[in-house]
């Protein structure tokens, strides 16, 4: 997979012990349009504390162009922004 | 000596540039600074800042903490400057002290990047010293994403010597039987409490070498530094009694702030404007914590980095922050002899408490009158900020109408005691 740290909308819900579920977002890509994909499968999700600055990562399947890919999610925890990290 | 302790001293290296590399790489930048000429510093494009911490490559062009950033540009043209994060090395701080926790009760967060810990009764739980922290420094550098070095040894003093041995990403023993081959050779300047000014006396006294220093009779020492030569002595053959203290509160001699200015400071105007902002910090701090002071102190440091100071003691303790503007303002006339300022700090101890005044009939001042203004701009300051009211001489000043301090809330200040 390759990094891109790209900052996406997106729509999630949350159960009552806090714990995250990602369901879909959307992203703008290199020529300004913007697609929304859902999240098929969640495989893992961990908190990551690196230099003390809580992340929660997830490693995920969404569907793009008809092809299933992993890609990685992060939800960052102070800034409470998402990012498509890994693709 | 109380040799059944067992301590550790944990200090990250190169704190904040470690802390903001690793927070980088988390944030997808590609690039890890730890691993290029870097350094953490201030604003490049004003002429504020200076090299807070490097990268191992850095160092390698001579680059040194706590000088100018133009010094270290001319050294390495090619360097990469990354400002200072301060809310990110607490919270990188905090994050660390947790997972210390984890080993024992009793921590003690010294400064920033440095804890100790007592781990005199944890072996049956996790195994021996040695064991125990290579399992902290592993953990901490698997879930932070930073490097530590642990110093082990029975007082604060020798694990904190012990950490400083090579580095990065290591741990090391200092016990009393190993003093003599590895504390005893290095130089003098290399022990703790000893700076500039302590390692000229000693090398004039013929003391290179901390073994030197442990060999020289107590009498001596006290003869030339008092007590606190007596405290050298003891150091250096690892006498240290200091315990971990798990609450940091301290009772408080002095409450100080100065800053460095922008521009070079040639008219007393322009000193009695930075005057009054570091008064409004240090007598805001004064009646937070419910003092008064009956001794200002007003230090400056020229261009050429000469420093000066003056001292008065007031008749009336005070925590009215015009009144501690008017005595640092003849203090200031008192010892300015024009040269260049390029750093003011205002300083107030012999503090009392403030729960009564004592009214002077030779002094002409509205104390009551100050009292309720002070109260009401700390209230304001208080809950909407520090920028929420200021003085109308700083308008179109250019400077700031509040300085000093790092600004961030319980930023924990290096102490230089054990």
């Amino acid at each position: 997979m390759k990094t891109l740290a790209k900052p996406i909308e997106m729509i999630s819900w949350t159960e009552e012990n806090g714990r995250i579920h990602p369901i879909r977002f959307k992203i703008e890509n290199k020529e300004g349009v913007r697609h929304v994909y859902k999240i098929a499968k969640i495989y893992t999700s961990d908190l990551e504390k690196i230099a003390g600055n809580k992340v929660y990562k997830f490693t995920c399947e969404i569907n793009m162009n008809d092809i299933n890919r992993i890609c990685e999610l992060r939800y960052d925890l102070e800034t409470c922004c998402w990012n498509l990290f890994k693709l | 000596m109380d040799d059944s302790r067992i301590i550790f001293h944990l200090d990250v290296n190169s704190a904040y540039l470690s802390w903001s590399a690793a927070y980088r790489l988390q944030q997808g930048h590609k690039l890890d600074i730890r691993t290029i000429p870097c350094v953490i510093g201030g604003d490049e494009q004003s002429r504020h800042g200076i090299v807070l911490a490097k990268s191992i490559p850095a160092k390698k062009y001579g680059i040194q903490t706590g000088n100018p950033l133009r010094t270290a540009l001319e050294q390495c043209p090619d360097l990469m400057i990354v400002p200072p994060d301060y809310h990110l090395y607490q919270k990188a701080s905090k994050a660390m002290v947790s997972i210390l926790r984890d080993y024992s009760p009793d921590v003690q967060q010294f400064s920033i990047d440095e804890c100790f810990l007592d781990y005199t009764t944890m072996g049956n739980l996790f195994g021996s010293p040695l064991e125990a922290a290579h399992t902290i420094r592993e953990r901490v550098k698997k879930e932070l994403g930073f490097t530590i070095n642990i110093g082990i040894s029975t007082n604060k003093l020798l694990a904190k010597m012990a950490s400083d041995f090579k580095k990065p990403d290591n741990v090391h023993t200092l016990y009393q039987h190993e003093i003599p081959d590895k504390m005893w050779p290095l130089p003098v300047s290399d022990l703790f409490m000893v700076g500039r000014q302590t390692t000229k006396k000693l090398h004039s006294l013929g003391i290179l070498t901390i073994g030197d220093l442990a060999n020289t009779s107590p009498e001596t020492l006290t003869t030339h530094l008092k007590s606190f030569g007596l405290m050298l002595y003891q150091y250096a053959n690892g006498i240290d009694s200091a315990t971990i203290k798990t609450s940091n509160f301290e009772v408080i001699k002095g409450i100080g702030n100065s800053t460095t200015v922008r521009f070079n400071v040639v008219k007393a105007e322009d000193a009695y404007l930075v005057l009054l902002s570091l008064c409004e910090s240090v007598a805001m701090r004064l009646r937070h914590g419910n003092f008064c002071t009956g001794l200002i102190a007003v230090s400056i440091v020229s261009t050429e980095f000469s420093s000066s100071s003056h001292q008065r003691k007031i008749g009336v303790a005070t925590d009215s922050t015009t009144y501690i503007y008017h005595i640092c303002k003849e203090l200031f006339d008192h010892l300015w002899d024009g040269t260049p300022i390029r750093k003011l700090g205002v300083r107030v101890t012999d503090l009392q408490a403030n729960t009564y005044f004592q009214q002077s009939l030779l002094v002409q001042f509205d104390f009551v009158k100050q009292k309720k203004i002070d109260s009401f701009v700390d209230e304001l300051r208080n809950k909407y900020g520090r920028s929420t009211i200021q003085r109308a001489s700083f308008l179109h000043s250019g400077l700031a109408p509040i300085t000093g301090g790092i600004g961030e809330d319980g930023y924990p200040v290096m102490t230089s005691i054990l």
